[in-house]
């Protein structure tokens, strides 16, 4: 196995009395595609914005090629190399779709000058010929591609990609991917939270399940879907 | 730089037509009136940087203001400096107060920022009742000199040093505007959480705004002492500052660093007329009726409605 870009361990969140994560270990290897799976409540997101920032991890740790980031706000991990897309794209309303690109260039991926790398950018996620367009106006499935153009601008080794795929047709699936493939190809490792298994299953060589805030497995996609917890944990007794 | 530079002397330019203009019409009520509205411009330029540039709603607008003001009554009392020695004393204060406050209050979002900001005003304003030796509650004498060099009359130079302040004041708002900062600042007020996603330091960003905001309201605190020559709290807190501060450039469009300057202009003289032609007493009442006719039907402001305009007859013609 390649060597871990990311190494998350004994993850604990809590809010009040309810425990969000207990002890989750979680790793990517440098180029690897992973699936996180789990049912809805299970944990995923929370485990995202631990490992990205938007939440503070009430235990354990997490690294980042080397260097502890747990502590460090969000702006300072993407810096570092990891991006995320959000569960509900989140675009910047006011701007332009090359604008909301050119923030991320800017802000973390170091260039100077951000209006000479934005089209190459969108040009990628199919977006190009909208880049002068309001980001108000995208559909559902371009403004999934701007979430991913936007991560992509902070030039990241890790990128985790919060159901991206949610709310689109099988064709727009397939687009998107086929974009994250591509993306991966280029040598960045990819986390896919998605509830759609065909994807995750053509996409992931590796998956991870999370339930009730604990991970119950992690291993072979083929291997984790027999699993007989994981079954019980979707499928019930 | 260079396109900043160009609008800097494009914008003093600008500045001196108008006081070509005010010295040609030659009457004192001209740089009273003056005075007051190219006021109001620097403070609804300052209040737009953390309240349309970022979004963050600013209800304090006064207590800048005001530490610009007692820093001139300190000086006044103590060194005696002339105006524009104190104009960066009074901002440096009133911008440190900024970097507190955001400090403290910047994790707040929404209306909870808004309502420690104007709890700000209040703690302030104790403050200065409480402290006799810039006069308490009863106010303060600054007494003005009787001449000035170049001048025909003190007021005519504390009109061209407000011309000049507003000048700056817009220049300044511009460059933030366009420059990688004022990109961040825009990044947050549409979507904080996206904006740290994407990489803007979104805490040191807003620090930057609190502080450069409050340092431009003190400014345009500094010169009020000489122009009224007496200050008391309740009418260096007045409400009138605060509105008029959010209304001006909510009226006149927030995104851009022409909406306060339009808005400042239009509502700044509308009420230097209103005073003289009707009371000064309707001053708040039309700012509070525009305010609520711009919000509820034009929310973009004038520069939202020019552009939608625009936007539409283009559409037409293509």
């Amino acid at each position: 196995m390649a060597e871990a870009i990311l190494t998350a361990t004994k993850i604990d969140k809590r809010f009040g009395g309810f425990i969000a994560l207990d002890g989750v270990d979680f790793t990517v290897a440098a180029g690897e595609r992973v699936g996180l799976l789990g049912p809805n409540g299970s944990g995923k997101s929370t485990l995202v914005n631990c490992l990205t920032g938007a939440l503070r991890n009430d235990g354990g740790e997490v690294v980042l090629l080397g260097r502890r980031i747990d502590r460090l706000p969000t702006h300072q991990r993407i810096r570092r190399g990891i991006a995320r897309t959000f569960q509900v794209p989140r675009p910047f309303a006011s701007m332009t779709v090359r604008e909301n690109v050119e923030i991320a260039l800017l802000y973390a991926g170091g260039a100077t000058a951000a209006g000479n790398e934005a089209p190459a950018i969108l040009d990628q996620v199919g977006l190009l010929q909208k880049a002068d367009q309001s980001s108000r106006s995208l559909t559902q499935v371009d403004l999934r591609k701007l979430e991913l153009a936007r991560a992509m601008a902070a030039r990241p080794r890790l990128l985790i990609a919060d159901e991206v795929m949610a709310g689109l047709s099988t064709a727009e699936v397939d687009e998107i991917l086929a974009l994250l493939l591509r993306l991966n190809e280029s040598g960045v490792s990819i986390v896919m939270i998605e509830h759609i298994m065909y994807a995750v299953m053509k996409f992931a060589q590796r998956i991870c399940v999370l339930v009730a805030g604990r991970k119950i497995a992690d291993g072979d996609p083929q291997a984790v879907i027999r699993d007989p917890e994981v079954e019980r944990a979707y499928l019930g007794e | 730089m260079r396109r900043h530079i160009g609008f800097l002397l494009a914008a003093l330019a600008v500045a001196l037509l108008v006081y070509l203009g005010t010295a040609w019409i030659g009457n004192d009520y001209v740089y009273f009136a003056g005075y007051v509205v190219l006021q109001y411009v620097v403070l609804a330029t300052a209040w737009n940087i953390l309240g349309g540039y970022t979004g963050y709603v600013n209800f304090g607008s006064a207590a800048f203001f005001a530490v610009g003001v007692y820093t001139t009554v300190v000086i006044h009392k103590t060194l005696a400096l002339p105006v524009p020695a104190i104009l960066p004393l009074g901002g440096l204060l009133a911008g440190i107060l900024g970097l507190g406050m955001g400090y403290l209050t910047l994790r707040l979002r929404g209306v909870f920022f808004s309502i420690a900001t104007l709890a700000l005003a209040i703690v302030l304003n104790s403050m200065i009742v409480n402290w006799s030796f810039v006069g308490g509650g009863r106010g303060a004498y600054v007494i003005r000199p009787r001449e000035i060099a170049f001048f025909t009359s003190y007021v005519q130079y504390l009109f061209v040093l407000m011309l000049v302040l507003a000048t700056l004041a817009v220049w300044i708002a511009r460059m933030v505007e366009r420059s990688r900062l004022g990109r961040g600042l825009a990044a947050i007020r549409d979507d904080e959480l996206a904006a740290e996603a994407a990489g803007v330091p979104t805490l040191k960003l807003k620090l930057i705004a609190t502080t450069l905001s409050g340092f431009m309201m003190g400014v345009a605190g500094v010169p009020l002492p000489y122009f009224v020559t007496y200050v008391e709290p309740s009418g260096t807190f007045s409400l009138g500052y605060a509105v008029n501060a959010m209304a001006m450039p909510l009226i006149g469009g927030t995104t851009s660093w022409l909406g306060p300057l339009i808005g400042a202009l239009l509502l700044g003289t509308l009420q230097q007329v209103a005073t003289v032609t009707l009371s000064a007493t309707v001053n708040l009442l039309i700012v509070g009726i525009l305010l609520v006719l711009f919000v509820t039907l034009a929310p973009d402001g004038i520069l939202g409605l020019g552009r939608a305009i625009v936007r539409r007859v283009r559409r037409r013609d293509g």
